[in-house]
């Protein structure tokens, strides 16, 4: 199953963190389309950028969030991703030092996807991307089917 | 004192024989009364008995007389009653006249005389009946006619007369004496009356006086104890009454005594109290500082540690594919890619390794220099301000004339504290002004002494006031947090400097906050109090001792004891 249709988009302040999480996606071939961003403006920036409003929206992207970022941090980025119509069916992965319940349950309850903690389990989250983008590749048909 | 008290029971025998004397009294001689009374009523009777013999007597004699006459007239006698019968009357009455008369001696005087009467009289009759039976009437007719026989009548009648009299008199004064015994009687009865009542009174008003009165005293005293009002004079006499007034007294000042013992302990308590809830508050913010601290740095900790772990990972991924190229056939390809893995790959991984490993350093250095200012001991003085501000700008100097920034400093006071210290509070908060200015505008820096309004201020309000990047509102919460740095391309540090001022400043007794806005500036506010509200004394103490110190029992009232 090709994956290189999937959008993967970064928001990570720390350039360590931003290579580990790279070096990963290129061991696993996902490597196609990534793109780092180093803060939630940044992000916010790139989602909202006039040039992509001819790209289908939210049907082949991911976005990797870490929470702890200046100007605009995880939390709020998440909180506008999902307030928006254009954006909120993108799915988001939270990935973060922090563990604190309260984050966790804020981020889930603000629409998040799934969770992770660093230091990060690679092959599992590997393994979680590629299922993800297989699940969007088998959602997006029906729905261009249905013109939406 | 205790012999010439009249206790309660003797005045209260007093006031209960009072009126018992008077009513026994007032019965005795009304007894006494009565007996007289009696007496006379009896002498009253007993002169009406002797009128009635008296008058008996009269009739006897007049019968007798008829009798003669009668006799005389040669008339059959029409009773049967004989001369001697009526004889034996009148003497018996006359004995008995003469009984009743025994007390008084004028009447049996004249009854004497009444006995001499009558004998002579009956003398006389006896002769003419003598006369009249031996059948010579005509001298006993001429004995009637002569008068003697009514003279000798009327001798008797005159004695009986005068005895009547008498006793009429006699009669008429027992009567008046008895009525007016009577009435004196009344009289009495009356008065008897009226000085009951009076006694009455006099003994309620003396009960009243000595002691319902004192007693009333000693229940309103009870009632002003309770309500809390000053008690009456004690009262006066010398007996139980006194005495349970005076012990009241006593017991009263000795009460109110407690009482205000009591509220002074309550307010000692009030006070302890108000001690306790100041220090614990302190103690749930330090603890709940100390907790947002501990979960930052651990935080921050985590950061570098995933790089460390991360890194050390791919080196071995990247030996694990060496590995694998050496083992086989090296073709150019091959040989180019291993090349690149050395040179790229390792090479990145070890400066992440490098970099987190300072990182970490960094921060362990920084918490030890911040737990070390927490324990540092101070030697506290009158520091002038302006040579430290002084020698804070020549320091900067190069930066201040590079950034092309102007510094006015107004006038500075002296301060409480210590030297050192309050150069690093300075020092890092000009040195922020300095580093975070705006390269757009020339920079303005403020440093002075903010003038209060009121006359009052406790505190000297310092400020630090810059025209550079500003802080944004978001942010501002977090400008005294560790490790969180805003800018941290502009200047070197590891983000510890605001936390470390604030501790300071705090230890000094004071205040720091702070007044941004984004673009436009910041003025650092710092607040420190004055020598007499200072926490800082002459006498350097371990900071463990302080908070023991501020529960320690200063000299206060005594918790007395009651007896």
């Amino acid at each position: 199953m090709s994956t290189d249709t999937v959008t993967i988009v970064l928001a990570e302040d720390d350039d360590g963190h931003a290579s580990l999480v790279q070096r990963n996606l290129e061991r696993a071939g996902l490597v196609n389309g990534f793109t780092r961003v180093s803060d939630g403006q940044e992000l916010l920036d790139f989602l909202f950028a006039p040039e992509r409003e001819n790209v289908e929206p939210g049907t082949s992207m991911v976005i990797l969030l870490d929470i702890n970022m200046p100007r605009i941090d995880g939390i709020e980025a998440l909180r506008q991703i999902k307030a928006d119509p254009r954006t909120q069916r993108i799915p988001v992965i939270m990935l973060t030092t922090t563990d604190d319940p309260r984050e966790v349950d804020r981020c889930y309850e603000l629409g998040c996807n799934v969770y992770i903690t660093k230091p990060v389990e690679y092959e599992g989250f590997i393994d979680a991307i590629r299922r993800l983008g297989m699940f969007l590749q088998i959602v997006r048909k029906p729905r261009n089917g249905r013109g939406g | 004192m205790t012999s010439r008290r009249t206790t309660l029971l003797r005045k209260g025998l007093l006031i209960i024989l009072l009126p018992v004397v008077s009513q026994i009294a007032l019965f005795l001689f009304l007894l006494s009364q009565q007996r007289s009374h009696d007496r006379m009523q009896e002498s009253v009777v007993h002169t009406k008995e002797v009128i009635q013999q008296v008058d008996g007597l009269l009739e006897a004699l007049l019968l007798r007389r008829l009798e003669l006459r009668g006799r005389l007239l040669g008339m059959p006698a029409e009773r049967e009653i004989t001369s001697g019968e009526v004889d034996a009357d009148i003497a018996q009455r006359v004995a008995a006249l003469t009984a009743l008369t025994a007390d008084n001696p004028l009447q049996q005087q004249r009854l004497a005389q009444l006995k001499g009467a009558i004998a002579a009289r009956r003398e006389w009759a006896d002769r003419v009946r003598q006369l009249i039976d031996i059948g010579q009437q005509q001298e006993a007719l001429a004995q009637f006619q002569s008068g003697r026989g009514a003279e000798l009548i009327e001798a008797v009648r005159t004695q009986m007369e005068d005895i009547r009299a008498e006793e009429n008199r006699l009669d008429r004064e027992r009567i008046a004496a008895l009525r007016q015994a009577t009435r004196f009687q009344n009289v009495i009865v009356l008065g008897g009356v009226v000085i009951a009542i009076v006694v009455a009174a006099l003994t309620m008003w003396l009960f009243g006086r000595g002691i319902a009165r004192r007693v009333r005293a000693v229940t309103d005293d009870v009632g002003r104890l309770r309500t809390g009002e000053t008690l009456s004079t004690p009262i006066a006499g010398g007996d139980e009454l006194g005495d349970l007034h005076q012990s009241f007294h006593l017991m009263a000042s000795a009460l109110n005594d407690a009482r205000l013992r009591d509220l002074q302990s309550q307010a000692l308590i009030g006070r302890r109290n108000d001690e306790l809830l100041r220090a614990n508050h302190e103690l749930e913010q330090k603890n709940s500082e100390n907790e947002m601290f501990v979960y930052s740095v651990s935080h921050d900790l985590r950061s570098p540690l995933v790089n460390l772990q991360g890194f050390s990972r791919e080196l071995g991924l990247v030996r694990d594919d060496l590995r694998t190229i050496f083992d086989g056939e090296l073709t150019d390809a091959e040989r180019a890619r291993g090349r690149q893995m050395i040179d790229r790959d390792i090479t990145e991984s070890i400066r992440f390794i490098q970099t987190a490993v300072m990182r970490l350093s960094t921060i362990i250095d920084a918490l030890l220099r911040l737990s070390r200012a927490g324990r540092v001991e101070y030697q506290p003085l009158s520091v002038p301000l302006a040579p430290i501000i002084a020698r804070i700008l020549d320091a900067m100097r190069d930066s201040i004339v590079q950034r092309k920034a102007t510094v006015n400093v107004g006038p500075l006071p002296t301060v409480w504290g210590d030297p050192t210290a309050l150069e690093q509070i300075f020092a890092n908060l000009i040195g922020n002004a300095v580093n975070y200015l705006d390269p757009a505008r020339p920079g303005v820096i403020e440093v002075g002494l903010q003038v209060s309004e009121s006359d009052d201020a406790e505190d000297l309000r310092f400020f630090v006031r810059d025209n550079g990047l500003g802080i944004p509102t978001a942010y501002l919460p977090k400008v005294f947090a560790v490790f969180q740095r805003l800018h941290a391309k502009m200047a070197p540090g590891e983000g510890i400097g605001l936390a470390l001022v604030r501790r300071t400043v705090e230890r000094h007794g004071g205040r720091i906050w702070v007044e941004s806005t984004e673009g436009v500036g910041s003025t650092f506010f710092v607040s420190l109090p004055r020598i007499e509200n200072s926490p800082l004394k002459l006498v350097p103490k371990k900071e463990s001792l302080s908070l023991r110190s501020s529960l320690s029992t200063k000299p206060a009232l005594p918790i007395p004891h009651v007896h």
